[in-house]
């Protein structure tokens, strides 16, 4: 062969491979996810819908708070076989187990980690609905209106479970973090920020720009979402103990407030809804009568002190054939609220915002209060099948209250042990061989 | 490492016929014996050639060549593989016959051997400036049967330490050179190279975990995929270990990297070789379960209605005769081993070829577990003129492994071993007459059932396609410019699937019965190079410089497409995902990488007495954060050949080489690790996306590591005692670790480059051929390494990783501290955190390994490894503990009132369950004998050319006081630090074979 031809044939070779960028490629794109640059400038309205969803499926993530902060607040066992550390750690059997001093106290992500998912994820989203020309000002006004609402109503978790250790409020820059607030001063931030919420939503026109899940059905107009940003409003009036505040705002939560004696009435609320993959069960289904020790189980007192006739026992609590027996405790019942793994979880229920209602009244005790906070918490016992409760007592209509949300609120939210701290009972509660905890520590990634 | 002369008998004679050119007018004959200088032996297909005419000539079967030079003087060079080259002068006149007798000597030392020191260049051992291990087929596959071929170095390759995973039939093997050269996020294994082609050695996961409830797929006990590698087909294989070494491969060899070359055909008759192995894997080691008593169940059920009911199962498992030894049952069985190779070869002085098929397939010591490989290749080699060759590599292979369910399980009994940690001897779980399995009332799942009902099943259909063009561009007095070009392609495809049927036990009790996860994945690595070298000549006689100048180009691409699917509640007996009651899409991802590389290098020797090379080259990656972004990463090197220069006189010294070398090398981020990514999401037939819990940093840059080595390399006594010493200090540094951020952010992790680390190590290799005659030819070998690591720098706060938490052993990732370190409760103040238990690196480790060939006929090889130090997390000793199974449970504590088993849960968690993983091992023995050629004759004609019987065995013997199976154990599959945990793994077999071979 000439050389002439060996050049020709390299050259060949280069030249067939340099078409295609060969020396020069194009930068390689995430194949598998979009990417967070794509929404924070210029989202179309589908990203924001993506993104909208995204929040409900991180503020959906809240129900991780529920076990453990039921386990200290003792409305449950938390009887997990496949691992000791539930019951050692969460009911505080282990003499070295300590919640309030362990930064890494086990399976305490859920109270503080994966709220302030959520609580980024409302972030980014406002953000994108910041930047975007394709919405209105009505409609960036309504999407304002729901992030803050729901962004409230996850900061109002760590800070439940954090209490006076307090929490970050601005949170926004994860280079540029904000301080640590004080409980109550963290508490009027997120009281501020519902507020802003609602200014926002009352200035978002008459419906949303975006579609919400069947489980926010209540709250789908700017209208609704109103009420529900009352309704946390309300309970975090409680949280500070502005009376006054609480009985305003669960007033303004109507019609989504509603003092009717039906089971309708009390269910009506905001619920995370589940399904088959790709989405997910409900995470507190359990087959009836299951052999799989990994469950939370009713704590035997709430059962001891039941009323006759009370009809939240049935529809809560299922008595097992063979008692769930480990470590010690030994617990006879289930979880009887969920018929399905498909079935929703309440997230705000009004049910509760009647006993918020009830308790605020009772606390103001201004004219007649306490003759509406007895009429409150009977709404509440008429509907379970109890007769009604007449008290004038200031505190017997605060012990009834505390007692009817121990049985509305099992296993929804933690309320039990928040409920008992306000009152400075934690006392009160059984110890089961182990111990109360006042709180959480700051976790370690805080250190 | 030795030649094998009978092979090169048909090179030889076309090598006559190559040189045997016409005659000129004025010339002489140079005619003569060549022998080997120990045994006497004629040496058949040596090699002698005179550069300066080009006449060359071969010996033929007695040893006698003859060849003709041009009147004159001339310098004969005399080569023959294995033999150190001869020059030798000889002068003749016109017509004059000249005797020349040549006694060759042996190259023990390996001195000739070339060895790959440049994307396109290779030099003579002797001019090394590298420790670069090379490793021949003799050593890999002629004197055992190896399951895989990382598994055959083992012993072999000093610095490199080899962890076998679990003892499942298919491989599973980690490979760490010189230390700890990445935390997790690069790449902890080595680049393999196969012919030219980046294959692909991913550890692919199947999705068990799902099942079993085990953590992650890390603990899948797949194994990686060189397991789909015959190792009959490699020629040899080169280990470059450090960066210094491998610095030619840039941004993808801090881990190192494993050169692999195929058997080539050699021109002249054709060549059909049949081997066939036949033999059994049977347990290694059985521990031996703690017998029970009446005491012993009260101590454990108590005295209530539980305790009274397991006296009366025992009674009565007493009175009928059926106290059973599961484990003995489980792991007792005998698996069956059979390879079978093939191979054609031959070719003419234009092409050659080499076309082999294999079989191997072997069961495991568990009942239902296996693998297979099915495998063939062709090798052609062609040249188009006298400046251009080509040739092609091609392979496919098939494997199918049936691995089993061991290891890690939570709550649903999904690991035969972690269930029978749970089973008292007096257990009844056998099937009845129907083949029914009773529920196991001590665990989730009754491991009989698990073993004969459940399923494990993985297949890999793969495709290795390289091409090689070597052409000289330009050839003239001054020197050659010659371009090497090559690719390659490496195309596999995984199907995984793993079935739970309904009626398990475990499965029963689910909401939803019967479980299936299928898992495909495909995955095409291509890569091209081409490199442009000049190699020219300036100077003369003492003052001659060979030069070598090369300038290249590399392109590598990655693409892969993963899915797994699950299925939960089946059709009986189904497990076709449409048959399931919940369907879900577990990953479907796809993986896109590209590299680019610019090198370029350039070789100086001075007259074999200074040879040094220096070179860098610019590396950019699409993983890296800037992809647009060029990294550089140089080299250099010197060696000094002490022997060569005039003032060195000695003839007992063969050979005094100091050697210094440098090079760095890099470390790629993880794919995905540098996307800032939305996350899909379902919720009430809405779709989402969520912002990820991994933020990115925008300046993380590519792991860098650097290598300083020394060494002195010295042969004495005719070669016969060779040294390689070598002493290197490997810095990695720009470390990527996920750093937790304060989760009140939003983000869990950033990965960021925020440690550096330095490895200090010392490796010997020390040959030796005793005995050298006509009788017994003996060579043994000593090697010794070992390795320090230590984090230099850590730029994020000190934190825990791996294993299953402080409390039961983790490893601490802390400045001032290597990063093997275990530690556990309880916590400490101080910089360790957590009280310190141990480290998983060795204190060192040494092999032994000796070969006799005895009358010719007979070879006998073994190879002894010690591995001193370096700690295991037992686990395994744990759950047995925990079940009252543990061999020792019974006997007598320092605490009177416990046992060993209880005092160890008592006061010894986890300290009593982080020991001392030392281990002697026999790793190999092989005994072989060659059918003497006259017999053959007598016997078959001409009809065979040789036949060689013999037997061997892998694993054959293993001391250690270490409490398990195997100290050679990883739950976690292979991994950068979290290596050495145990739990419940396959155990380990030994391989006791057969072996039969005939060359046609």
């Amino acid at each position: 062969m000439k050389l002439s031809n060996k050049f020709l044939i390299i050259a060949l070779l280069f030249a067939g491979i340099t078409a295609c960028d060969f020396f020069d490629p194009d930068i390689i794109e995430d194949p598998n996810n979009s990417s967070l640059d794509g929404v924070l400038n210029n989202a179309s309205k589908a990203q924001l819908q993506n993104l909208v969803t995204g929040l409900e499926i991180r503020h959906r993530a809240a129900t991780g708070s529920i076990n453990i902060m039921s386990s200290f607040g003792r409305e449950i066992y938390p009887t997990f076989a496949s691992d000791p550390r539930f019951i050692n750690q969460w009911i505080g059997q282990d003499p070295s187990a300590d919640a309030e001093s362990d930064p890494s106290f086990f399976g305490s992500g859920g109270t503080y980690t994966t709220p302030y998912r959520a609580i980024k994820q409302a972030n980014v989203l406002m953000q994108s609905a910041q930047n975007t020309e394709v919405i209105t000002s009505a409609e960036r006004s309504g999407i304002l209106g729901f992030a803050k609402t729901i962004q409230a109503y996850q900061y109002l978790i760590p800070l439940n479970a954090q209490f006076d250790n307090g929490i970050r409020f601005d949170v926004a820059d994860v280079t540029d973090l904000g301080p640590f607030l004080s409980y109550d001063d963290a508490l009027q931030q997120i009281r501020n920020l519902l507020d802003e919420g609602l200014t926002d939503l009352n200035s978002a026109g008459n419906s949303f720009v975006f579609t919400l899940t069947g489980g926010m059905d209540e709250f789908n107009t700017p209208a609704t979402m109103a009420d529900l940003n009352r309704a946390i409003a309300a309970r975090a009036a409680i949280y500070a103990e502005d009376w006054d505040a609480a009985v305003t705002a669960a007033e303004a939560a109507a019609p989504f407030f509603e003092l009717t004696a039906s089971a309708d009435a009390m269910n009506k609320g905001g619920y995370f809804v589940y399904g088959d993959p790709p989405d997910i069960f409900n995470p507190f289904f359990y087959t009836r009568n299951t052999t799989s020790i990994q469950l939370p189980t009713v704590h035997p007192e709430l059962i001891a002190d039941t009323l006759a006739g009370d009809e939240r026992v049935d529809n809560k609590f299922f008595l097992r054939d063979t008692p769930v027996v480990l470590q010690g405790l030994t617990a006879n019942y289930q979880d009887n609220r969920f018929g399905t793994t498909g079935a929703p979880f309440p997230f705000f229920r009004n049910e509760e915002l009647v006993l918020i209602y009830a308790e605020a009244l009772a606390q103001r005790n201004q004219g007649t209060d306490l003759a509406e906070a007895v009429d409150a918490i009977n709404v509440v016992r008429n509907t379970w099948g109890l007769g009604d409760f007449i008290s004038v007592s200031q505190s017997a209509i605060i012990d009834e209250v505390l007692f009817q949300r121990r049985y509305s609120l099992w296993l929804e939210g933690g309320h039990r042990w928040i409920d008992m701290r306000r009152y400075d009972r934690l006392d009160e509660l059984p110890l089961d061989g182990g111990k109360i905890y006042s709180k959480i520590a700051r976790p370690l990634s805080e250190l | 490492m030795k030649t094998k002369r009978y092979l090169t008998l048909i090179y030889t004679v076309l090598f006559g016929l190559l040189f045997a050119v016409q005659s000129s007018l004025a010339q002489y004959t140079v005619s003569g014996l060549i022998t080997d200088a120990e045994t006497g032996d004629a040496l058949i297909g040596v090699t002698v050639f005179d550069q300066a005419s080009g006449n060359g000539a071969a010996t033929n079967l007695d040893g006698m060549y003859s060849v003709t030079l041009p009147s004159g003087t001339t310098t004969l060079r005399i080569t023959s593989v294995g033999y150190l080259t001869q020059n030798i002068e000889v002068s003749g006149s016109n017509g004059e016959t000249v005797t020349l007798d040549v006694q060759m000597k042996s190259d023990v030392a390996n001195l000739d051997e070339l060895v790959v020191t440049g994307l396109a260049s290779s030099v003579k051992r002797s001019n090394l400036a590298n420790s670069i291990t090379k490793i021949d087929a003799e050593d890999l596959t002629e004197r055992v049967s190896p399951q895989t071929l990382d598994g055959a170095f083992q012993g072999k390759i000093p610095g490199v330490s080899i962890r076998s995973q679990s003892g499942a039939p298919g491989g599973g093997i980690s490979v760490q050179m010189r230390g700890v050269s990445t935390l997790g996020a690069g790449s902890s294994q080595p680049l393999y190279i196969i012919d030219g082609v980046y294959v692909n050695n991913d550890v692919i996961t199947n999705g068990r975990f799902l099942t079993t409830g085990a953590n992650s797929s890390q603990e899948d006990n797949s194994s990686n995929r060189l397991a789909d590698i015959n190792p009959d087909e490699i020629a040899s294989i080169e280990v470059l270990k450090g960066p210094s070494a491998a610095a030619i491969y840039g941004q993808r060899a801090n881990a190192g990297v494993v050169i692999i070359t195929t058997k080539r055909g050699k021109s002249g008759e054709t060549k059909v070789s049949f081997s066939q192995d036949v033999g059994f894997n049977s347990a290694l080691k059985l521990l031996g379960v703690a017998s029970w008593d009446e005491d012993k169940i009260r101590t454990i059920y108590g005295n209530g209605a539980t305790g009274d009911s397991q006296v009366a199962a025992y009674n009565s498992a007493v009175s009928n005769g059926n106290i059973i030894n599961y484990e003995d049952e489980v792991y007792g069985e005998t698996g069956m081993i059979s390879e079978t190779n093939i191979s054609i070869s031959g070719g003419n002085e234009k092409t050659t070829f080499y076309l082999t098929g294999g079989f191997r397939g072997e069961d495991g010591i568990i009942k239902k577990t296996g693998f297979e490989r099915n495998s063939a290749r062709l090798n052609l080699d062609h040249r188009i003129n006298s400046d251009i060759r080509v040739s092609s590599r091609s392979s496919y292979s098939f494997t199918d492994s049936q691995r089993g369910f061991t290891g890690n399980q939570n709550g649903t009994g999904g690991s035969i071993g972690y269930a029978l940690s749970f089973i008292p001897t007096y257990a009844q779980l056998h099937a009845n007459d129907n083949g029914e399995y009773p529920d196991n009332p001590y665990f989730s799942e009754n491991p009989l059932s698990l073993i004969n009902n459940a399923t494990n099943d993985q297949t890999v259909q793969r495709f290795i396609q390289g091409i090689q063009l070597n052409a000289d561009l330009i050839k003239n007095n001054t020197g050659v410019l010659s371009l090497k070009a090559d690719g390659g392609l490496d195309y596999l495809t995984y199907n995984g699937l793993v079935h739970m049927p309904t009626f398990l036990q475990a499965q029963k009790s689910s909401a939803n019965p019967g479980d299936v996860v299928h898992t495909a994945e495909d995955n095409i690595n291509t890569n091209i190079q081409a490199v442009l070298s000049y190699a020219t000549t300036v100077g003369t006689g003492d003052n001659e410089l060979n030069l070598n100048t090369q300038l290249g180009f590399s392109r590598f691409d990655q693409q892969q497409n993963r899915q797994v699917v699950r299925g939960q509640g089946l059709v009986s007996g189904e497990t076709a995902i449409a048959n399931a009651n919940i369907q879900s899409v577990i990953t479907q991802t796809k993986l896109e990488v590209y590299d680019l590389s610019w090198f370029a290098q350039q070789e100086v020797n001075w007259d074999d007495k200074v040879i040094g090379t220096f070179g860098g080259r610019f590396d950019r990656s699409s993983l890296n954060a800037d992809q647009e972004e060029y990294y550089f990463f140089p080299k250099a090197s010197v060696a000094f050949n002490l022997t060569n220069f005039d003032f060195f006189n000695s003839d007992f010294v063969n050979q005094l080489k100091p050697r210094i070398a440098y090079g760095e090398t890099g470390g790629l981020p993880n794919f995905g690790q540098t996307f800032s990514a939305l996350i899909p999401g379902n919720q009430g037939g809405f779709l989402g996306t969520f912002v990820s819990t991994r933020d990115i940093d925008p300046n993380l840059q590519p792991e860098r590591a650097q290598e300083l080595e020394f060494g002195l390399d010295a042969s004495v006594y005719d070669n016969r005692v060779s040294l390689e010493a070598t002493y290197y200090i490997k810095t990695v540094e720009d470390l990527i670790l996920d750093e937790r951020v304060p989760t009140s952010s939003g983000i869990s992790v950033i990965a960021r480059n925020a440690a550096n680390l330095e490895n200090k190590g010392i490796e010997l290799a020390l040959n030796i051929n005793p005995i050298r005659n006509q009788n017994l030819d003996w060579t043994s070998s000593i090697l010794y390494w070992t390795n320090e690591s230590e984090i230099t720098e850590l730029n994020i706060p000190a934190f825990v990783t791996g294993g299953f938490g402080a409390s039961l052993g983790s490893y601490l990732l802390q400045e001032g501290f290597s990063p093997t370190t275990i530690i556990g409760n309880p916590a400490v103040s101080g910089p360790s955190l957590f009280t310190v238990y141990g480290n998983s690196q060795p204190d060192f480790e040494m092999s032994f390994s000796n070969e006799f060939r005895i009358y010719k006929n007979f070879d006998f090889s073994f190879l002894w490894h010690w591995k001193k130090g370096g700690d295991n997390i037992n686990l395994s000793l744990f759950l047995t503990d925990l079940g009252g199974t543990s061999f020792d449970w019974n006997e007598e504590s320092d605490d009177p009132s416990l046992t060993k088993g209880q005092d160890r849960l008592v006061n010894g968690v986890p300290s009593d369950y982080i020991e001392d993983a030392s281990y002697l091992k026999l790793r190999e023995v092989g005994l072989y004998y060659t059918v003497p050629v006259t017999s053959i004759d007598r016997l078959f004609g001409n009809a065979v050319n040789g036949i060689k019987v013999g037997a061997s065995a892998n694993n054959v013997l293993m001391f250690t006081d270490y409490r398990s199976y195997d100290p050679e154990t990883s739950v976690f599959g292979t991994q950068a630090i979290n290596s050495s945990v145990e739990v419940t793994p396959f155990p380990s077999s030994r391989q006791v074979v057969f072996h039969l071979k005939i060359d046609f």
